[in-house]
């Protein structure tokens, strides 16, 4: 996916100021931030703080960056991943009582309203074990990893990913790699658990 | 996942096949071996890895075991990716777009970037796709969230301390049966008012016995009144709109504020006064409304400001402008208490606790932690506990003025303020090995704190704040945790603080999401 020949125009006039061209920037990154902040915290309310200030820090800072030479998304990324990373050491200090488990479940686990309806239908039911333990298997990795597997996931090169992660080529490559391998162990663990 | 998928996502080998020193260089390139160059991979950028790449390049198609170790690497990483895909599109689905929350916020200046209330901890928004075609609303994950919030907030448990939670009741019968009949009674599809259904018939008890619960059954919301102790419940109203909210019951525990946002507006609703019109509607999602102390009036909040409403009347007074889109949470003695969002948040329960002189407009900052959560009034409206979870586990407290006494450490290492016992003793659970202890805190410096309950969900793997329930006077308590893992299932229990005992509770079949708002003294059945 390389989104920054496209938008490299809308990156100079935002920085310029253009909230337009900001809007137009906004249109087409905030579902794929969104889903990938969604993707890391497996929460919506704070998904939804995460994206907003992603965008707001992004178009503050944007005046001072070099819209030309600006690789949008893969900036874009960087934020939010800090965003993320922030919010967890915030939280670091907060958790009293566990609330949640690791899987998320306050989000998983009771919003699936008319689920009866659903259930009914297999390759539904499945598709929900395996996005339940795909989530379970992200929030047991580090954040970096979990971020890399999503971003290739989405379709950025290692060249994007190494830029959002602020990192090398050769450091992602072999961050992925690991991660692959991480996921696949993992997945296999939680998987026979639930047998 | 189907079977030959689960096999396929466990770890592969070629245990046929002899082992090859560079197979582990395989999988980490395995993009580029697999022609994906362009689109995931890259060429190297430093010469070594260049390198390997290139006798990689030479090495596998004469090596059968990096040749089946690449086929499962690409195998694995496909359906890696394909997983994640889903999921990431399930992210997206679920969680609402925030594209209008932040150019509102851009075009409103940085100033108010953060005023906009696109994560208004009070809301629920998400919309399970599915469930789009028939125009319902579901109930948002996040729904937990904002509840553990309000749950421990001064202004949901005003009702709380000073024994008022209430609703008024209502005559139908048990349960499971009375909710699914309201479920399915109701209208197929909202309309651009709030869609409601409701049912009751007043019956005031003396007695605080049961406890408002709202919970989603099949796509609807459901408000009920349900007695822990005979196992009974009601149902109140029914709404088919995701983002209704139980605003609080009156101190004296007789009515029901709650509220349903339809796309446009947030109409509020009162037991058992108005019941099927909105007595009071703001085109916006956000709002904080609490009780007057008297239960006479109401305070709601918006973006333009206080407005008090008369209940009997319904007459409206403007106050208090300079409050707009804080998160009201007491009223007491002529002074609003409300958070100040951080970073301007609107309606966020966690912020910096104020209090605004009603009469006068002057406002008092009671609080200075600028992330402080959890906030409660005491009992006596005199000292004002808080967390400030960016700062320390502590529990603090401060005197309502935030003048004198100053702000202090009340436990080091005290957990969450679920109520208070009659004589004005702070009751926390604490985390305590796998338990989840009741505390009774101590006033006098003399005396131990004592555990009042050893066990507040017995066996719960989660115990979620958000559905615990203090009774008036503090001796009982509903409590909800949450078991399991993978698909938790939720269970609640019911706790005697004074014998220390607990019962596991019976809740309506399929009902979802469930949480206790508040005691009240209404009639159940």
């Amino acid at each position: 996916m390389n989104a920054v020949e496209d938008d490299s125009q809308l990156t100079i006039e935002a920085a310029h100021g253009s909230i337009e061209a900001f809007e137009k920037l906004v249109t087409q990154y905030e579902p794929r931030v969104r889903r990938m902040i969604y993707g890391l915290t497996q929460d919506v309310q704070l998904t939804q703080d995460l994206c907003q200030e992603t965008f707001l820090s992004a178009y503050k800072a944007l005046p001072r960056m070099d819209g030309a030479e600006l690789r949008f998304a893969p900036w874009l990324y960087r934020i939010a991943l800090n965003q993320v990373r922030s919010e967890w050491r915030r939280r670091k200090h907060v958790t009293v009582i566990p609330f949640s488990t690791p899987s998320g479940s306050n989000d998983e686990g009771f919003d699936e309203a008319n689920q009866d309806i659903m259930m009914s239908n297999e390759q539904f039911e499945e598709g929900v074990v395996q996005r339940d333990l795909v989530r379970r298997v992200l929030a047991q990795l580090p954040a970096a990893s979990a971020m890399c597997l999503l971003l290739d996931a989405e379709g950025y090169s290692y060249n994007e990913i190494a830029s959002a992660m602020q990192d090398t080529l050769s450091a992602v490559r072999s961050r992925l790699a690991r991660a692959r391998q991480s996921f696949q162990r993992i997945y296999a663990g939680l998987d026979q658990e639930g047998r | 996942m189907k079977d030959d998928d689960q096999d396929s996502y466990r770890p592969t080998h070629t245990k046929s096949l002899s082992m090859c020193q560079k197979s582990s260089q395989c999988l980490d390139f395995v993009d580029e071996l697999n022609g994906n160059a362009t689109q995931n991979g890259a060429v190297p950028e430093d010469e070594q890895d260049a390198q390997d790449l290139e006798q990689l390049r030479i090495h596998v198609p004469t090596c059968a075991t990096c040749t089946a170790t690449l086929a499962n690497a690409n195998k694995m990483v496909a359906q890696q990716r394909l997983a994640l895909r889903m999921l990431l599109e399930e992210g997206e689905q679920k969680v609402p777009s925030t594209h209008t929350q932040i150019m509102a916020a851009l075009r409103q200046g940085q100033g108010a970037a953060h005023k906009i209330g696109a994560n208004n901890h009070h809301e629920v928004t998400s919309i399970v796709p599915f469930l789009v075609e028939h125009n319902i609303e579901t109930p948002r994950p996040r729904r937990i969230r904002k509840k553990r919030y309000s749950a421990f907030a001064i202004a949901a448990v005003a009702a709380i301390l000073i024994a008022s939670f209430g609703l008024f009741s209502y005559t139908l019968p048990r349960h499971s049966a009375t909710s699914s009949s309201a479920a399915a009674s109701h209208p197929a599809a909202p309309t651009s008012v709030a869609t409601l259904s409701t049912s009751i018939v007043p019956g005031v008890l003396s007695t605080w016995s049961s406890v408002v619960i709202m919970y989603q059954l099949n796509g609807t919301m459901v408000i009920a009144n349900y007695d822990p102790l005979h196992e009974k419940s009601a149902v109140l109203a029914t709404s088919l709109y995701a983002e209704t909210t139980v605003n609080g019951v009156s101190h004296d525990g007789h009515m029901l504020l709650y509220s349903t946002y339809d796309g446009f507006r947030r109409s509020y609703f009162l037991y058992p006064q108005s019941t099927t019109d909105a007595f009071f509607t703001t085109p916006e999602k956000g709002g904080s409304a609490i009780w007057s102390t008297d239960d006479r009036s109401l305070f709601i909040n918006t973006a333009q400001g206080v407005t008090q409403i008369d209940v009997r009347t319904h007459h409206t007074s403007q106050l208090l402008p300079t409050l707009a889109s804080t998160s009201l949470l007491n009223y007491r003695d002529g002074y609003l208490y409300f958070v100040k969002g951080y970073q301007g948040r609107a309606y966020s329960p966690e912020g910096i606790l104020n209090r605004a002189n009603v009469t006068t407009g002057s406002v008092q900052q009671v609080t200075d932690c600028e992330r402080g959560a959890n906030f409660w009034l005491s009992p006596g409206g005199i000292r004002v506990y808080y967390t400030c979870p960016t700062q320390d586990t502590a529990l603090h407290t401060v005197s309502s003025d935030g003048i004198s006494p100053v702000p202090s450490v009340f436990r080091a290492n005290t957990n969450v303020l679920i109520g208070y016992r009659d004589d004005g003793s702070p009751l926390t659970v604490t985390s305590v090995t796998s338990r989840q202890q009741v505390v009774r805190c101590s006033l006098n410096t003399t005396v131990q704190d004592t555990v009042v309950l050893n066990d507040i969900a017995p066996g719960a793997g989660t115990l979620t704040a958000d559905a615990v329930a203090v009774a008036p006077g503090g001796y009982t308590l509903v409590a909800k945790g949450l078991y399991g893992t993978s698909k938790p299932t939720e269970q609640f229990w019911y706790g005697d603080l004074v014998t220390g005992k607990t019962q596991r509770l019976l809740l309506p079949p399929n009902a979802r999401n469930v949480h206790a708002i508040g005691w009240d003294r209404l009639q159940v059945g």
